[in-house]
């Protein structure tokens, strides 16, 4: 790359564009090796896009001048009427302190590992399921066909909704962090379609109370003697809808395109089991989907940047999962690392909260799949698509076994 | 080798109970919390640094 595309990436990047989309990295280490690692653009409502590890981190850990005010990429255009629900959020993942705390401490046990634990024997058999359903085709569509199916049923069936709506939920999800990103009308169609769904939701669960149903509970759990509130419990349904769905899928898609170009490594995890929980963690960060976004406090600068108040940074946890600063060889899957302080699920007290649930996921999914499709290798790696912006995965990824 | 869990900055992220699930578990909120009293067995010492190296908080801190 020549010292003027530098120049381009680093004033004038775009996340959007089809060669960052299908390979973000190289324009990545070009920003993060320029003398401006924080790189800024005017495209998409205009943003700043730090690349170095420690600077990812800083902003993520400084909650107070780094925002949650708005996490989407792209802002919503202004004036445009958010709808009958505008004041319902994504809690926690949109709230600051002091709210924040409980919004989040409320659903952790939810999340954590020993709870999520109960849902490996189910995810396991839905994967076996989804392969039975073309194994004997000899090929598959690792992306859509398996990786996409996958999370939507396990949210469906934590919060106790139709497992057979997890297409329309894949749909919507879709819609808001995809198609969305770029069309905010169809992320608004996309979040009402959502809203209106968990309002029927909540409405039934008034009804007629269950057991063991995380709507019931939140519905009855209280603040310092309050209600949590119908906005609070819509929040949560539609976060683990939003950011539990597209996300996962991503890293399994990401992770099988890996794998159906790695022969080694199919053969090491065959080989050596006790290798997948560093396996694990390593295939997250080299493929870390989501990028989130932050809204800067007040106007600082930071590491040589002039932040305005308002402002919007794009926190690339994918670029600060690449930093040689950081990590020996980092463009290397390694699935042994020793060291590793990925931050895929980000830093700072909006870790991704559904981390333990996405893992186990994703660990079941590739377990599964290399059980029953040892060999594998994809049909044409010209033909992957890529979504990215948000959350960067495989649509489409066609292997032959 | 002592190990020491610094509950403040800790956010939950579950890489030192991967590393060492002998040293490392989680309270109810997923958080870490330390399942062992005083040295860490020297058969675990190396496991413990992994946990160390491997925590995006920097929470964990190792006294020799």
């Amino acid at each position: 790359m020549s010292v003027d595309d530098a120049r381009d990436v680093v004033n004038d990047y775009d996340i959007f564009e089809p060669g960052f989309v299908t390979d973000p990295y190289p324009t990545m280490s070009t920003i993060r090796e320029s003398a401006c690692p924080i790189a800024h653009t005017e495209r998409w409502g205009g943003s700043w896009m730090p690349t170095r590890y420690d600077d990812v981190v800083a902003i993520a850990q400084e909650h107070e001048l780094f925002t949650s005010r708005q996490i989407i990429v792209v802002p919503p255009p202004p004036g445009v009427a958010e709808g009958p629900y505008g004041g319902v959020k994504a809690p926690p993942i949109s709230s600051d302190p002091p709210e924040h705390h409980w919004h989040r401490r409320m659903i952790l046990p939810t999340f954590s590992p020993q709870s999520v634990a109960k849902y490996e024997t189910g995810t396991r058999e839905l994967c076996n399921g989804l392969i039975d359903g073309f194994i004997a085709t000899g090929q598959a569509d690792a992306a859509a066909q398996y990786a996409q199916q996958i999370p939507a049923r396990v949210i469906a069936s934590m919060l106790g909704v139709p497992v057979e709506m997890s297409e329309e939920f894949t749909s919507w999800v879709r819609g808001v962090l995809e198609l969305g990103l770029t069309d905010p009308k169809a992320r608004m169609e996309n979040r009402l379609k959502i809203m209106n769904f968990f309002r029927g939701q909540l409405d039934d669960r008034k009804q007629n109370p269950r057991k063991n149903d995380l709507i019931t509970e939140l519905l009855a759990a209280t603040v310092d003697g309050e209600p949590v509130g119908d906005d609070y419990v819509m929040g949560v349904c539609n976060l683990m809808l939003v950011a539990g769905v597209d996300t996962t899928w991503s890293a399994i898609g990401s992770s099988l395109w890996h794998l159906a170009q790695h022969p080694e490594h199919r053969r090491q995890l065959r080989e050596q089991p006790d290798l997948w929980p560093t396996a694990i963690e390593e295939l997250l960060r080299a493929y870390s989907p989501v990028t989130m976004a932050r809204i800067v406090d007040h106007d600082v600068e930071f590491n040589g940047c002039p932040m305005h108040a308002g402002d919007r940074v794009l926190m690339s946890f994918p670029a600060a999962n690449r930093d040689p600063r950081q990590f020996d060889r980092p463009d290397e899957v390694i699935l042994d690392r020793e060291h590793n302080r990925h931050v895929a699920f980000g830093a700072g007290i909006h870790r991704c909260a559904g981390s333990n649930l996405a893992r186990l996921e994703l660990r079941v999914a590739l377990q599964t799949w290399l059980e029953r499709i040892p060999e594998f290798e994809l049909v044409d790696p010209a033909a992957v698509t890529w979504a990215g912006g948000q959350v960067r995965g495989p649509r489409r990824c066609l292997v032959r076994f | 080798m002592r190990v020491i869990v610094d509950n403040e900055k800790c956010q939950g992220h579950q890489m030192c109970s991967i590393a060492a699930p002998e040293v490392f578990g989680s309270d109810d909120y997923g958080n870490a919390v330390l399942l062992i009293d005083g040295d860490v067995p020297a058969a675990l010492e190396a496991k413990v640094r992994r946990a160390e190296g491997n925590c995006p908080e920097r929470a964990i801190r190792i006294e020799a």
